[in-house]
């Protein structure tokens, strides 16, 4: 598990270039992120659930993926489903 | 000796400056408590605001992350463009007083309090949204303090009421004409990105008792007490974010553990205040 890689490209979302980037070509925005398989796949798939589980930053990966889901309102209720089964993962790097 | 003008403690709840400006009425009392600090604020006419504010990951990132720092840019402009977007919220634009930055890193070192420093910064939601809501006309310039309480590990709340006391110290040999408001900004029980996230409205807090509590020792100059509650278990237990509490425990060390004038809590909404000690 590498938390500071998957923190990394969520704070690589955070500005909307990022964001365009990670839609069109993903590898650049994983460029220098020390990644496993597992949390690359996840990423992808915009995996709350896994991603939470994992460890990831929750502030970091609520945002980055609230914005990839157009901040629509209905959102919140599909990511708090995701992680609700995984408490509180420590997220310390 | 430079006086202290006023010393006072909010929240930078994003969706506020939105629900004021377009007078929800749930909101409305809120509004309303902003509004008399904004006129006790420019009542007790500083010079200079000293504010104790934090970053959200934003610009200090786990690559280099500053427990504590001074910004020392000539200006600064905030919030950043994506937390405008998700919160709607206003930006604000002000000058740093680079000569008393400089001065409080200096006489940090004297305090046993490292600064780091940055002559570029952003001030974040956590900056803006206490400023917009509290001094709209943007002509006072500031000193951010940063603090980190998002990336674990941070500083324990002893170390942030330390820290509170060395910037009064140092606050206190600025130039004897100046004129300090102190405002810190963070919030009570918190939860962003956890099972309890909800609407992002400061109403809908996930403890009220610790927020009970909390206010309670405010209002007593119950430092013991804070630093007993303000534990990162204690904290985490009260909501995942609740961390940007050790701002106010920062403030009641600047505030030399009086208790405070105003402790009050309006639907989640924290609003503290501490008078000057005497007439300066």
């Amino acid at each position: 598990v590498s938390r500071y890689g998957v923190d990394k490209v969520l704070w690589r979302l955070q500005p909307a270039a990022g964001r365009e980037r990670f839609l069109a070509e993903p590898d650049r925005v994983f460029d220098g992120c020390d990644l496993t398989e597992q949390e690359r796949s996840a990423l992808l798939a915009r995996d709350a659930g896994t991603l939470y589980r994992l460890g990831a930053h929750p502030f970091l990966l609520w945002g980055a993926l609230f914005d990839l889901a157009g901040r629509a309102p209905e959102y919140r209720a599909e990511y708090t489903r995701a992680i609700a089964p995984y408490g509180y993962p420590d997220h310390a790097t | 000796m430079a006086s202290i003008a006023t010393i006072m403690g909010v929240t930078h709840s994003p969706p506020l400056p939105k629900l004021i400006a377009a007078d929800v009425p749930a909101y409305r009392e809120v509004a309303a408590a902003f509004a008399d600090m904004r006129r006790r604020l420019a009542a007790a006419k500083p010079d200079l605001i000293l504010v104790l504010g934090c970053d959200h990951l934003n610009q200090f990132f786990m690559n280099n992350m500053p427990a504590f720092l001074i910004g020392k840019a000539p200006s600064s402009l905030g919030p950043f463009g994506h937390e405008q977007d998700r919160a709607g919220m206003p930006s604000y634009d002000v000058a740093i007083d680079q000569r008393a930055a400089r001065i409080i890193i200096e006489e940090g070192f004297t305090q046993n309090v490292d600064f780091a420093f940055a002559d570029e910064c952003v001030i974040d939601h956590s900056f803006t949204v206490p400023l917009c809501l509290l001094r709209p006309e943007a002509d006072l310039p500031i000193v951010p303090v940063f603090s980190n309480v998002m990336a674990p590990p941070f500083p324990p709340a002893a170390r942030f009421h330390r820290v509170g006391q060395a910037l009064r110290a140092v606050v206190d040999r600025l130039p004897a004409e100046r004129r300090v408001a102190v405002l810190a900004s963070g919030h009570l029980s918190t939860e962003v990105g956890g099972p309890r996230l909800r609407a992002g409205l400061s109403a809908d807090r996930p403890d009220p008792a610790f927020d009970k509590a909390a206010m309670k020792m405010f209002g007593d100059g119950d430092t013991d007490g804070l630093l007993r509650l303000a534990t990162v278990e204690r904290m985490a237990a009260a909501g995942n974010v609740t961390s940007a509490f050790l701002n106010f425990v920062m403030l009641m060390g600047f505030a030399g553990d009086r208790p405070a004038d105003q402790s009050e809590e309006i639907i989640g909404s924290p609003f503290l205040t501490w008078q000057p000690e005497s007439a300066q």
